[in-house]
């Protein structure tokens, strides 16, 4: 048997991703846009001049719902996507708790899409487990959920990369999980937002 | 239909030791469908990077592309008893008796996609177990595994060490690498190979 090539040591620290702030990573590639670039939201909702508070009132709102429905529209695009993949997948989830499993990913799909990522997808894998995948311009999130009968909250792991190179990896229980996401793309998203 | 040639291990060939040369090649990796890429993401379906799970961790299959050619992943084994000798190790100097038409059919569904092999090898990515602190890394490699019907055949494994991950993390620890090594395999799949980039296996290495 061959001995395995030599390679550079190659360590994750999850600062490395925390600390990043630099809005270019995110820029203008979210689902939202900020005025007067492409995105979900046209443009003319936030580039036509407005003359009083009235009017920005009902701008912000029309925005909202926009938004919220953009939301809704891709939650319903996944939780849709999920069935068809575990009706064709059902023996590998057979022993699964459908509550757990519905409710866990129901969480994952809502949390990844409050930030508004590019493109969010779902699919199922051989190992029982359910992966969410979302872009948020050149960061892409991985959500894994392992289900097992024996474990009342699933396992989880969360890989981030940027530019292929995987920055943050990390595996634990869903809650632990959900914490490290939302300790990741928080700080990014309010940066993104601050600097338009 | 005759099984093609080009597989089948000579009686003069050996086995490819690893070389820096190989860093330059591709290998190619088949899938159960031609329907590969998420349109959601615009990337390969994590359900194809590796479709029997967990398993692949210990030994990821390939095929060294050059020689083995794009359709050759079509072959698929008919489940008969002579399958399992064709898809055995296959060992230096053996003889292989060639495959009949009854052995194997042509897939119609046909799929796969690329690794370059020097971004396989430049794996480390880190894993942080908590239990092996500080980091402990696990490292992939690609190495030659030759099996009756096919020479190309090359294997992707993951090491904690020298040791095999199955029997060096527990099932946690190997979930957390399962999810990395996916993400990895997703993120490095190549849908499309020019043919530029398909490049000739030199004799030397084989014979």
């Amino acid at each position: 048997m061959l001995s395995p090539p030599p390679s550079p040591p190659a360590y994750v620290n999850v600062q490395d991703v925390r600390q990043w702030t630099n809005s270019s990573l995110l820029n203008n590639r979210t689902g939202y846009s900020p005025a007067g670039q492409t995105g979900n939201i046209p443009s003319n909702l936030s580039t036509q001049q407005v003359h009083s508070l009235d009017q920005i009132e009902q701008k912000t709102n029309t925005l909202i719902a926009q938004i919220q429905r953009t939301i809704d529209q891709k939650f319903k695009k996944l939780e849709t996507t999920l069935q068809q993949r575990l009706e064709v997948d059902h023996v590998l989830f057979d022993k699964i708790n459908v509550t757990v499993l519905r409710q866990s990913c129901a969480l994952v799909a809502r949390q990844m899409l409050i930030f508004l990522p590019s493109r969010i997808a779902v699919d199922v894998t051989p190992d029982a487990s359910v992966i969410y995948q979302a872009h948020y311009g050149d960061l892409h999130f991985y959500w894994e959920c392992f289900f097992d009968a024996s474990e009342p909250i699933p396992y989880a792991t969360l890989n981030v990369t940027h530019n292929k190179t995987i920055h943050f990896s990390k595996g634990g229980d869903f809650i632990a999980i959900q914490k490290d996401f939302q300790s990741i793309i928080t700080p990014l998203f309010k940066k993104v937002f601050r600097n338009h | 239909m005759l099984y093609p040639d080009h597989l089948l291990p000579k009686v003069e060939y050996r086995l490819i030791e690893w070389r820096k040369e190989l860093c330059e090649h591709y290998v190619l990796r088949s899938a159960p469908s031609a329907d590969l890429i998420d349109p959601d993401t615009r990337m390969i379906r994590a359900r194809f990077v590796n479709d029997n799970g967990r398993e692949h961790l210990l030994d990821y299959s390939t095929n060294l592309i050059g020689i083995f050619r794009p359709n050759d992943a079509a072959i698929e084994w008919e489940k008969n008893e002579r399958k399992p000798y064709y898809t055995s190790t296959w060992t230096k100097a053996e003889i292989v008796e060639p495959p009949k038409s009854s052995d194997f059919y042509i897939r119609e569904d046909l799929g796969y996609f690329f690794y370059a092999i020097d971004m396989l090898h430049q794996y480390p990515q880190p894993i942080n177990i908590a239990r092996i602190q500080p980091h402990t890394q696990a490292k992939c490699y690609v190495c030659h595994t030759p099996v009756r019907a096919n020479f190309w055949h090359f294997s992707v494994r993951w090491k904690i060490g020298s040791d095999d991950i199955e029997t060096t993390l527990n099932k946690n620890e190997r979930r957390a690498l399962l999810g990395l090594v996916r993400t990895f395999l997703i993120e490095h799949a190549i849908l499309e190979l020019p043919p530029d980039k398909i490049k000739e296996i030199p004799e030397i290495w084989y014979k």
